[in-house]
């Protein structure tokens, strides 16, 4: 009886100191990302790029392949079409610039253009969602094809705002996936995890309050405008850029973390270089062999990032968000494949 | 449920009706400080008259760091051609379409208060449409002439009229002694560090003389 009545506790104990740790972990990086971002925007945006931007594509590559099936099977179209879709229109949005600096474009075109790469971002999610929801476990997702259809509205009314959230949104699909990894692997963390996110508001709102009514960033040198640009200072004139870069920045801190420190935690649950958890690693060595090479091919263009950006940090910049879309659209299929 | 139907309701149509002829976002941007460089003024005995030497970084850095050979203000002030309107105007009949599918397919019963919240919205959207119908076109940060005769270049029917008070242009005073002419050459040079007003003696014999005269005037 008394062996009843203890094991749950010995049980319990643990789990939720763990998940106490966790949150309070988690509130302390939100409070320092949000007092950094605060105080230097662009010294913690510049940093934090240099640092984090490489491992934590890598990261993602080695959660992906963690998740993918060892065999497609029926799901052979949905990650063909996710894939393709993520080459494709990350091959468009590098093709735009050298297009319109081709074919000499107006501004007219260019927001067409940028209309047209909107439109077919979000028919590529709409298909995959209607492929998703009648694979198993299926779902009744119907309701989304008229929200796309409004979400195409807005790209043509409004084609740079809409790009501009991406940049924005983009962070915010990590802290979804780290809650599908959580309900699978540590559901003792969620109602945390929640109490963390229901937060996050609170320290936008805080940011906001205190920038609001803060001068734009003083620089002109092509790095500042860079960063000023990125976040969005060209499409929302009137809006101190010292308060845009700081949530950029601070957004953009979070899906650091979640990357390289809580999906790891929760969803790896073994050291990143041991192939023993990727499902297709266990088909045949030669398979093992190509992820290892794959993996070991991602930490040498880290290393090269790196070079790059101590080399030239303001053209390495520009590359890498331009060839970041890629990560950015690939946590789309996986996403999707988790709900 | 009915009062958060009827709250509902009373916001969409307060919010259209306060909305409805409102100006258009006249925010203005914060003056940008222009690109940082030293600035000369060299005396010409050859100079027959004032000559603006600008190197070309100045003129073109914001544009080359734009990287998408635009500058990001410039589209921003770009408006919606009748082509994107169009392809907006079918999408938003598609997402009809497709929403009336979903409602009629969807297995939800369609009970005495979901219909009153579908009619209610509808009806709002609807009285919003007419509402906005002559409010300025989405995306617009300057305002046309201030009537109702404005271009109507930029869209469909009532969309293109112009309803908010143009911005007054900035007088810019120059300081005395400084004499501000309309025969100066500017010129774009390739290489440079800095600005240079390229000026006759004449001329700076004239600029010696303003404030030697201020100077005479004010010990007086």
């Amino acid at each position: 009886m008394s062996q009843v009545a203890i094991t749950p506790g010995t049980r319990l104990a643990p789990a939720a100191s763990s998940a106490r740790a966790f949150a309070l972990t988690a509130l302390a990086l939100m409070t320092a990302a949000a007092l950094l971002t605060g105080c230097a925007p662009l010294g913690f945006s510049i940093v934090t790029v240099f640092l984090f931007a490489g491992p934590h594509n890598w990261f993602e590559l080695r959660y992906f392949l963690t998740r993918l099936p060892a065999r497609w099977g029926k799901l052979r179209g949905f990650f063909l079409l996710g894939f393709g879709g993520v080459v494709a229109l990350t091959a468009g949005f590098a093709a735009l610039p050298w297009l319109a600096e081709v074919a000499g474009w107006s501004a007219v075109s260019w927001l067409t253009a940028s209309a047209i790469w909107n439109t077919a971002l979000i028919v590529w999610i709409a298909v995959l969602i209607r492929w998703r929801s009648r694979t198993n476990p299926r779902r009744e997702w119907s309701w989304t094809a008229p929200i796309a259809c409004l979400l195409v509205v807005v790209s043509w009314l409004a084609p740079l705002e809409v790009s501009l959230a991406l940049v924005y949104v983009h962070p915010l699909v990590a802290l979804w996936i780290l809650d599908r990894e959580i309900a699978r692997s540590r559901p003792e963390w969620r109602r945390a995890y929640h109490a963390c996110l229901a937060c996050l508001p609170l320290f936008l709102g805080l940011l906001w309050w205190r920038l609001a009514d803060a001068p734009s960033l003083p620089g002109q040198d092509a790095l500042t405008i860079r960063i000023t640009n990125h976040a969005g200072a060209g499409i929302l004139q009137g809006v101190s850029t010292h308060l845009l870069v700081a949530t950029h920045t601070f957004l953009e801190m979070l899906h650091y973390s979640v990357w390289l420190v809580a999906v790891p935690l929760v969803g790896l649950r073994t050291a990143p270089w041991r192939l023993g958890s990727i499902p297709m690693a266990r088909r045949s060595p030669s398979w093992r062999l190509a992820l290892a090479s794959v993996l070991g091919l991602g930490v040498l263009i880290v290393l090269a990032l790196w070079a790059c950006f101590l080399a030239n940090y303001p053209l390495t910049r520009d590359v890498y968000f331009t060839v970041a879309l890629l990560h950015v659209l690939a946590e789309v299929p996986f996403l999707l494949r988790a709900l | 449920m009915r009062p958060f139907v009827a709250l509902l309701a009373l916001v969409l149509f307060a919010g259209a009706t306060v909305w409805a002829n409102g100006p258009p976002n006249q925010r203005r941007p914060d003056p940008q400080p222009g690109s940082v460089g030293k600035v000369e003024i060299r005396v010409d005995e050859k100079a027959d008259q004032a000559r603006l030497l600008i190197p070309r970084r100045f003129v073109f850095e914001r544009r080359a760091d734009a990287g998408n050979g635009f500058d990001d203000k410039s589209l921003g002030a770009a408006r919606p051609s009748p082509l994107h309107l169009a392809v907006a105007g079918l999408a938003l009949s598609l997402a009809l379409t497709f929403g009336g599918l979903w409602l009629v397919r969807s297995r939800v019963h369609l009970r005495a208060r979901n219909v009153a919240l579908l009619l209610t919205t509808c009806t709002l959207l609807a009285l919003g449409g007419v509402l906005l119908a002559n409010g300025p076109p989405p995306g617009s940060r300057v305002g046309g002439t201030g009537n109702n005769t404005g271009n109507n270049t930029g869209g469909f029917g009532g969309l293109g009229g112009g309803q908010g008070g143009a911005i007054p242009p900035q007088v810019v005073a120059l300081p005395p002694g400084i004499l501000a002419s309309d025969k100066v050459v500017v010129e774009v040079i390739e290489k440079g560090d800095a600005v240079v007003l390229v000026i006759s003696p004449a001329m700076k014999a004239k600029l010696a003389e303003k404030p030697a005269k201020e100077e005479s005037k004010t010990r007086k």
